[in-house]
C-alpha cells in the first residue's frame, strides 16, 4: 500500500530471501532491475508487524542518513532494537526496497555486487545479513551488512555530539575495511571515547570526510592497526572507556604522529 | 594438551569466588544484575589500592553496557540495575575490571548468568539452563558461533509450571534423562559438522567446545573421524555412526531407560 510516497514495507519470506539471493548470483551483476516484486507478492513477503512506511523516494547520501532515517522510521513504528536486530529478513528487505542504492548501476550498465564466495553460510552477507551458524534463536552477525551496521553504529552514538559520523559519512554501498573493523565488535561501537579518538586522528572537520589513506595498510598508524592491533593489545593493560579521548590520543605510540602531523602541520 | 596463555600484563585475575552475581527478573522489562564483591577470597588483590575504580561490562551479542560500582574499597551498587540496553532480556555475560587512572589493574574471567540459573556461584558446567517464550516448542538446544555457552532452552510456560511444583526441569530427571541425548547429539552435530572447518581446534580448545569433544571421546573411547586435507569427511556415515555410538554411550553409562522406568514403579 502506498500513501503520500510512503509505502508500507513488507517483509521477505524465507523463500523471498532465497529468490533475493538467487538474483544477486544470476542477474544482479549484469545490471538487471532488482525484483522489487518479491515484496508484494504473497509467495515471498508477507505484512510485517508493528508495520513500517519507507518512503520510496528517499535518497541517502550517506551511511548517517541512511541510519537516521532508520532508527526514527522504527521508533515511529515502536520497532525496538532487541527485535529489530535479530530479523534477517527484515535487513534483507531494506536492502531491497532500496536495491539502486546499495548496489547501483555502474556507467556500464552492471553492477558491482559484492560477494564472499568463502562464506558457506552466507556469500552476500552485505545484502542478506549473515546469520550466526548454529541452533536455537536467531542471531545476526551483522557487521557487513550495508543497512544493519550503519544502524547499529548509529544506535549506540546517537545521544553523542557526532554521532560517529566518521564512521558513517560514506555512500551507503560503499564500505571500507574502517567500518568492518568497527561495527564487527560491540567493543569499540559502544566506546565513545575510541569513536572520538578516530575522529580526532582521521577526520577531515573541514570537508566532512575521512583523511585520504586512514585505512591504507601500508599507511603508518592506520585506522586498522588502531582499532585491531592496537586496541587488542592496550585492552590488557588500560581501559580505554574510562579514558578520555584526549588521553589515548597523547600516549598513542609514535606511528600515530603521521596522522597527528597531518591534522596540525 | 591445553592450551594456556601466560599473563604477563600485570593484571591479576579477579577469581570467581569474589564476585557474587544475579540476574534479578523484574516484573516486567529488562532484568537487573546485581553483584556484591568479596575481595577477601584472593589475598593477591591486596595490592590494589583502595581508590581504584570497580566496571562491571555487560554484553549480549551486540549490546553493551557499563556499569560503576565506585572504589575497590568501597563497592557500591549502582542506583539504575536494570539491563535495559541489552538486546536479550533473559541472560548476561559480563566482566569485571577494576582500573585506576585509566590502567587495568584487575579483571575477572567472562561470567554469564540466565534467569534460569541466574547467580555466578553455580559451577559452570558444559550448557546453561534458560527459559524462554518458545510457542508450543518444549525445549531448544541454543549454540552458535559467537555464543559464550550453549545454552539449553526450555519454554517458559513449563519452567514456570515447574517451579510452582517445587521441581525445576533442569533438576528433573525425567526431563533432563529424555532430554540429553539429544542435546549431546545436537552439540556433536553442531561441533563435527556445521564447525567442522574447525574442527582441527576442538580437541584441545580450553572452552565448552573442547570440553564436549573430550567428553564424548571418553564415553566413545575413540576419536571421532576426521577430515581430509579438504575440509570434508571420507564417509558422513561413519561420522554419524560415531556419534550415534557417543550418545547410545551416554545413555548406557547412566541407565537412562532403566532410569525412567523406574520412575513409573516398574523395573
Amino acid at each position: 500500500m502506498e500513501v503520500n510516497n510512503l509505502v508500507e514495507l513488507r517483509i521477505l519470506n524465507d523463500r523471498g530471501v532465497d529468490a533475493f539471493r538467487n538474483y544477486l548470483t544470476d542477474s544482479a551483476s549484469l545490471g538487471a532491475p532488482e525484483p522489487r516484486h518479491l515484496l508484494s507478492d504473497n509467495n515471498f513477503s508477507k505484512p510485517f508487524i508493528p508495520t513500517i512506511y519507507l518512503q520510496r523516494s528517499k535518497v541517502f547520501n550517506s551511511k548517517s542518513e541512511l541510519a537516521e532515517y532508520l532508527i526514527e522510521t522504527f521508533d515511529r513504528a515502536g520497532l525496538t532494537r532487541q527485535v529489530s536486530i535479530r530479523n534477517r529478513n527484515l535487513w534483507a528487505s531494506i536492502v531491497l526496497f532500496y536495491f539502486d542504492q546499495f548496489c547501483p548501476i555502474s556507467d556500464d550498465g552492471k553492477r558491482d555486487v559484492k560477494m564472499e564466495k568463502n562464506d558457506k553460510v552466507e556469500q552476500y552477507p552485505k545484502y542478506i545479513p549473515r546469520l550466526n551458524h548454529g541452533f536455537g534463536e536467531e542471531s545476526l552477525r551483522g557487521r557487513r551488512h550495508l543497512a544493519l551496521t550503519p544502524y547499529l553504529i548509529y544506535e549506540y552514538n546517537k545521544h553523542t555530539s557526532h554521532k560517529a559520523d566518521v564512521l558513517l559519512s560514506g555512500k551507503i554501498y560503499s564500505f571500507g575495511d574502517d567500518v568492518e573493523q568497527t561495527a564487527g565488535r560491540i567493543e569499540v561501537i559502544s566506546n565513545r571515547s575510541l569513536i572520538e579518538l578516530i575522529r580526532m586522528l582521521y577526520w577531515d572537520e573541514e570537508n566532512r570526510k575521512l583523511l585520504r589513506g586512514y585505512s591504507t595498510k601500508s599507511n603508518p598508524g592506520n585506522i586498522n592497526r588502531l582499532v585491531a592491533d592496537l586496541r587488542n593489545q592496550m585492552k590488557l593493560t588500560t581501559d580505554w572507556y574510562s579514558m578520555p579521548a584526549q588521553e589515548i590520543y597523547d600516549n598513542l605510540p609514535p606511528e600515530y604522529d603521521y596522522w597527528k602531523d597531518k591534522k596540525s602541520p | 594438551m591445553t592450551t594456556r596463555n601466560f599473563n604477563y600484563t600485570g593484571r591479576i585475575l579477579i577469581p570467581q569466588e569474589c564476585i557474587d552475581g544475579r540476574l534479578i527478573k523484574m516484573a516486567s522489562g529488562p532484568p537487573g544484575l546485581e553483584i556484591d564483591f568479596d575481595w577477601v577470597q584472593a589475598k593477591k588483590l591486596a595490592t590494589i589500592p583502595d581508590d581504584a575504580n570497580i566496571f562491571v561490562d555487560v554484553n549480549v551479542d551486540m549490546s553493551f553496557m557499563r556499569f560503576n560500582y565506585g572504589l575497590f574499597s568501597n563497592p557500591i551498587l549502582p542506583e539504575n540495575i536494570l539491563l535495559k540496553d541489552l538486546d536479550s532480556y533473559t541472560s548476561a555475560t559480563f566482566v569485571v575490571r577494576v582500573v585506576k587512572n585509566g590502567e587495568l589493574l584487575a579483571a575477572s574471567k567472562k561470567h554469564t548468568v540466565t534467569l534460569a540459573l541466574p547467580d555466578t556461584k553455580s559451577r559452570r558446567s558444559m550448557i546453561i539452563p534458560e527459559y524462554r517464550d518458545l510457542g508450543e516448542r518444549p525445549w531448544m538446544l541454543e549454540v552458535h558461533e559467537t555464543i559464550e555457552y550453549p545454552k539449553l532452552v526450555f519454554n517458559d510456560k513449563w519452567w514456570n509450571e515447574s517451579l510452582n511444583t517445587g521441581w525445576p526441569l533442569d533438576k528433573n530427571m525425567m526431563v533432563m534423562g529424555s532430554i540429553m541425548p539429544s542435546v549431546l547429539e545436537g552439540m556433536l552435530h553442531w561441533l563435527l559438522i556445521h564447525q567442522k572447518h574447525d574442527m582441527h581446534r576442538w580437541y584441545d580448545d580450553p572452552t565448552w567446545r573442547g570440553s564436549w569433544i573430550r567428553f564424548a571421546i571418553t564415553l566413545s573411547g575413540t576419536h571421532p573421524p576426521k577430515t581430509n586435507d579438504f575440509g570434508e569427511y571420507e564417509s558422513m556415515d561413519i561420522l554419524a555412526n560415531w556419534i550415534s555410538s557417543v550418545v547410545l554411550e551416554f545413555s548406557e553409562s547412566r541407565s537412562l531407560t532403566t532410569a525412567l522406568v523406574s520412575m513409573y514403579g516398574g523395573e
